[in-house]
């Protein structure tokens, strides 16, 4: 890696963060090693069964032991498309925090960037080359993440137990978005290390903002594309589609929530939706389809938001050096 | 005379989070190039603020300051800033990647010499982190080197040493040198300007030798010394010992003498006896 072309600044920064930079890369082997691990734990789940010559729903009862280490190996290996799924959400924070604490808050703390900024190299690109390590560390990690979890969530564990595109950690996961949270945290995270002059405490604030930013982001999700509402008579999402508001239409339109009367009449919740006016069921999804359009929208706007508070850094170390 | 490398007009700083108390306030001052500027002044008289809007760290709450631009100086912080992780041969390194175009390994290998090329910056000693950074700005060859408290660290041999080598350095280049010392000895014969601060503000700023020919050390009996500027004085018993700044030729039945580099800083520095201190 010595002989990694990076010059000027780049170089610097790469060689004060080294350690650290070997750590994450060690951690995203790791982690794509329990994807990987999981993709083939559900392989040898399904080999076993065949091999029994049993299947997940047969009622032989010689193959209910079959069935039951099927059903372990299925549970563990969830497990750990789970866990790695967990991790991806954590990512951004983590590389947020790092940014903010080690990488930009301690040269104010420790003073080292009276050094740093008395170089021929202006403060600017001091600054652009703490955004730029990182940020191409996170462009060529994170997509190999993003495509080794899709691999091994959509292949692995069997849709005995599916975790779902729309679960808040899976929709992170893979994809686009993985890799604009990891942007935006960066960026958040730049711009909170340049703000707070403290190594623990910016780690600390720059968590604690991309943390809020990544649930809001949580939450806004299913208005980021307009959703389809289906009506009639026992309706599910069937398709893989995100089931979320459901409920009766009156006649005049107007919606009554299922889990409005759950509250106020919970012993005959369906005498209280005719009661309000109920007459037909209601039932807004967000088909599968619409996975690319809110992954594309949710992108958009983490890459708007990095870019802000990018330049907010930019615009806060000019204001404090002449 | 040439043109000054340091000018400064109406210069005054005001730190919001100490209070608000000005620590430098309305200097005006214009250094000679090729000089090796003596900044010297008690703790908290306003030097390393001084050094530090030279550099270009701090924006001056009023007036301005002029000096070469970030390339073209070098700055050596009290604290010696330096990067714990890198070695010291990668911290040279860094000199060269920052500053490409000026880089001049040599002179920079000349202050390093006795230091282990593979040593982490974090396990040198305070004598030896002083080397480094001095080192560093050296290589840079820059046109002013800003210097703050530079040889607090260093025993007294290494000191002469360093203080040597930095000036020959400087004389063959032609580098303008300013270095701050609470420490007055510590300048004497090295700098050959003078820039006394007290209470944030310029009290002596002149060519030493200029300097130490317009003062005069009285000893005599007590006597109006008018028209000569008082700067200290004291009396013992009928006798008086006073250092004047001189208006025309000393008359009167007074021992004169040219007064030392520390006696005219200390009296400078004393509140005069009598007057509110």
């Amino acid at each position: 890696m010595s002989t990694l072309a990076l010059k000027g600044p780049q170089w610097v920064t790469f060689r004060q963060h080294r350690r650290a930079l070997w750590w994450s890369l060690a951690l995203a082997v790791c982690a794509l090693a329990v994807m990987v691990a999981s993709r083939m734990w559900s392989d040898g789940a399904v080999d076993a069964l065949r091999t029994a010559g049993c299947t997940v729903n047969g009622s032989d009862r010689s193959c209910f032991q079959a069935q039951r280490n099927y059903a372990d190996d299925q549970w563990f290996a969830r497990n750990l498309v789970r866990y790695a799924a967990a991790a991806m959400l954590v990512l951004p924070i983590l590389l947020g925090a790092f940014v903010a604490g080690p990488m930009l808050a301690r040269e104010m703390e420790s003073g080292t960037y009276k050094l740093a900024w008395t170089q021929s190299v202006s403060p600017a690109r001091w600054l652009a080359a703490k955004i730029a390590v990182p940020a191409a560390l996170t462009l060529t990690v994170v997509p190999v993440l993003s495509l080794v979890f899709y691999w091994s969530w959509s292949t692995g564990p069997a849709d005995d137990y599916p975790t779902f595109w729309y679960e808040p950690t899976v929709f992170v996961s893979y994809g686009v978005v993985p890799v604009a949270h990891a942007l935006l945290g960066l960026a958040l995270g730049t711009a909170v290390g340049i703000l707070v002059r403290r190594t623990i405490v910016a780690m600390g604030i720059a968590a604690v903002v991309i943390g809020v930013a990544l649930a809001v982001l949580s939450r806004l999700r299913d208005g980021l594309w307009p959703v389809r509402t289906l009506t009639g008579a026992g309706l599910s999402a069937e398709g893989r589609a995100w089931p979320l508001d459901r409920g009766m239409l009156t006649a005049s339109g107007e919606r009554i929530l299922w889990q409005d009367c759950f509250t106020a009449q919970s012993d005959d919740v369906g005498r209280c939706m005719t009661g309000r006016g109920g007459v037909t069921g209601f039932l807004d999804i967000h088909p599968a389809s619409h996975y690319w359009p809110l992954q594309l929208v949710e992108t958009g706007i983490c890459v708007a938001v990095a870019v802000l508070a990018t330049l907010a850094a930019f615009r806060v170390l000019r204001s404090r050096h002449p | 005379m040439t043109d000054p490398v340091i000018e400064a007009d109406g210069l005054g700083m005001r730190y919001r989070r100490r209070g608000g108390g000005w620590a430098l306030k309305d200097c005006t001052l214009a250094l000679p190039a090729g000089r090796v500027v003596a900044v010297v002044g008690p703790n908290g008289a306003g030097k390393s603020t001084l050094l530090g809007l030279a550099a270009g760290l701090l924006r001056p709450t009023e007036g301005r300051i002029t000096a070469p631009t970030r390339d073209r100086l070098a700055y050596v912080a009290q604290d010696k800033p330096l990067y714990g992780q890198l070695t010291v041969a990668e911290t040279l390194r860094l000199g060269h990647e920052l500053n490409p175009d000026r880089w001049d390994p040599a002179a920079a290998e000349r202050i390093t010499g006795p230091l282990p090329g593979n040593a982490r910056v974090r396990t040198l000693s305070g004598g030896q982190r002083t080397r480094l950074a001095l080192a560093l700005a050296l290589g840079k060859r820059p046109e002013l080197l800003l210097l703050d408290e530079p040889m607090a660290d260093l025993d007294p041999l290494a000191r002469r040493e360093l203080m040597g080598a930095l000036l020959a350095d400087a004389a063959e280049r032609g580098t303008t040198v300013a270095m701050s010392s609470h420490i007055l000895t510590e300048l004497e014969g090295s700098c050959d300007h003078l820039l006394l601060v007290q209470d944030g503000r310029i009290r002596l700023d002149g060519a030493i030798d200029d300097l130490l020919a317009a003062h005069t050390l009285l000893t005599g009996p007590i006597a109006d010394l008018a028209p000569h500027t008082v700067v200290d004085s004291r009396t013992t018993g009928r006798q008086l010992t006073a250092l004047v700044r001189r208006e025309g030729p000393v008359e009167g039945p007074w021992e004169t003498a040219e007064p030392s580099l520390e006696e005219l800083l200390l009296a400078h520095l004393r509140p005069t006896e009598g007057a509110p201190a």
